[in-house]
């Protein structure tokens, strides 16, 4: 099948879907900015609207709210310490403490790059890999799945480096949360205490924002002020982005996607096994 | 308190959790005897034997630090008292007219003694809460037995 690039250039320039690129990734990042709705919620919330629309600028719309809501969910992390999406639980490790020493301008731009940067990446790879990954995927099994969650749990030895015991207690206590709701063999309620809303297991957004903004509206009950210090706030608007080595430093830090010089507690351990345990879970089910 | 201590007190809630994960599996239907249960159980011996494998290396660390939990006990003992009586109410008088109550409340407790900046922040956010989810998401928000 021959593709005509020329013709999809022109199709995506034009002023209708630049147009839609540009409410939608607005829209999203309004909505991935609200702790609570998720990325694909904006998506499934804005299904609707796009009937009216032709498919290809549907699809932008689509991608452009999807796209701007990963992003949105990183500006309550960096600056509340609260997650609006569960994909920028990781952001709030490293992004609140910048924003504590007055530095939430360039937390922010940084996300902004890293988002856009690694959305690019992901697109392309995507569009190479898409037909083979999805006849793998078409292939898994229970073998398969205890794979991924072995992966998982591999994965807690590297995230908690120097407390790997610790790590790995945090790791079997996501395990026993995530046994709470129906069986799916015999259909037994497990540990769901007659609460309707635990029938499904523990959902991911309340869990984060438990995990995440009480234990921050508590630490906040000793101090006046999120930043200590008195800093100009037209300074931080104005903070540019690291240049040279510094630069290089920082894509150091992004390709890595890992928190050292966060706070080693057992709340970061535990997140990180809910979240590869979603990680997985979401691989899979997509995959399929 | 110090982190040793705080240590034994999180190992030895593990412990109890793991032992009763352990008992629980017995009332499991039959059926899930081999599966299930048996996913259970081995959850709760694994967190029963790191735990007590923790609690020795704890025992042969020598870490005097200590953990601060609050640093300000009054504003966060209030806190988690208000917290705790905002999800009560919730039940009864449903989500907004208990944030009504609960916002105002808590600003104040925690501080602020500008009622114009309370009265618009709450109001705001209420009203934000309103428009968002009831009236363009039209997300339900939860209602209380007294009040809807």
């Amino acid at each position: 099948m021959e593709i005509d690039f020329l013709k999809i250039i022109l199709t995506l320039l034009s002023f209708k879907n630049l147009l839609a690129v540009f409410l939608g990734t607005l829209s999203g990042i309004v909505v991935g900015g609200i702790p609570g709705l998720t990325a694909t919620m904006a998506v499934a919330l804005l299904i609707p609207v796009t009937f009216s629309l032709s498919p290809v600028t549907g699809l932008i719309l689509m991608g452009g709210v999807y796209c701007g809501a990963m992003y949105g969910g990183s500006i309550p992390a960096i600056l509340l310490r609260t997650p609006g999406t569960p994909a920028a639980a990781a952001t709030a490790l490293d992004g609140y403490p910048l924003s504590q020493q007055g530095h939430g301008g360039l937390a922010l731009k940084v996300s902004v790059v890293a988002s856009f940067t690694g959305g690019i990446f992901s697109a392309f790879l995507l569009l190479l890999v898409a037909q083979p990954l999805a006849s793998v995927s078409l292939k898994f099994g229970p073998a398969e799945y205890f794979l991924l969650a072995i992966m998982g749990l591999a994965g807690i030895v590297s995230l908690a480096e120097d407390d790997v015991i610790k790590g790995l207690i945090s790791g079997f206590v996501g395990l026993i949360i995530a046994v709470i709701g129906t069986d799916i063999i015999s259909g037994q309620l497990r540990y769901t205490m007659g609460f309707h809303d635990l029938y499904e297991g523990v959902s991911f957004m309340p869990a984060l924002i438990g995990m995440f903004s009480i234990t921050q509206m508590l630490e906040l009950t000793g101090f006046d002020r999120i930043v200590t210090e008195k800093i100009d706030i037209k300074s931080i608007k104005r903070e540019k982005m690291p240049k040279g080595r510094q630069l290089l430093h920082l894509l150091h830090i992004i390709l890595q996607s890992r928190c050292r010089n966060s706070r080693k507690n057992s709340e970061k351990v535990i997140l990180k096994v809910l979240l590869l345990l979603k990680l997985e879970t979401t691989v899979v089910s997509e995959g399929l | 308190m110090t982190r040793k201590i705080f240590d034994y007190v999180i190992l030895v809630f593990c412990v109890v959790i793991a032992v009763l994960l352990h008992r629980s599996t017995a009332s499991y239907p039959e059926i899930c005897q081999n599966s299930t249960a048996a996913y259970v159980r081995f959850l709760a011996l694994c967190l029963a034997l790191l735990s007590l494998i923790q609690v020795y290396i704890n025992y042969r660390k020598n870490d005097n630090s200590t953990v601060e939990i609050y640093k300000d006990k009054k504003r966060f003992l209030t806190l988690l008292l208000l917290l705790f009586i905002y999800g009560l109410l919730i039940s009864f008088f449903g989500f907004m007219l208990s944030t009504a109550m609960f916002l105002p409340s808590t600003m104040f407790f925690m501080g602020h003694r500008k009622v114009k900046t309370i009265i618009i922040a709450s109001a705001g956010l209420l009203l934000f809460l309103q428009i968002l989810f009831v009236s363009l998401l039209q997300v339900p928000l939860p209602e209380g037995m007294i009040f809807g």
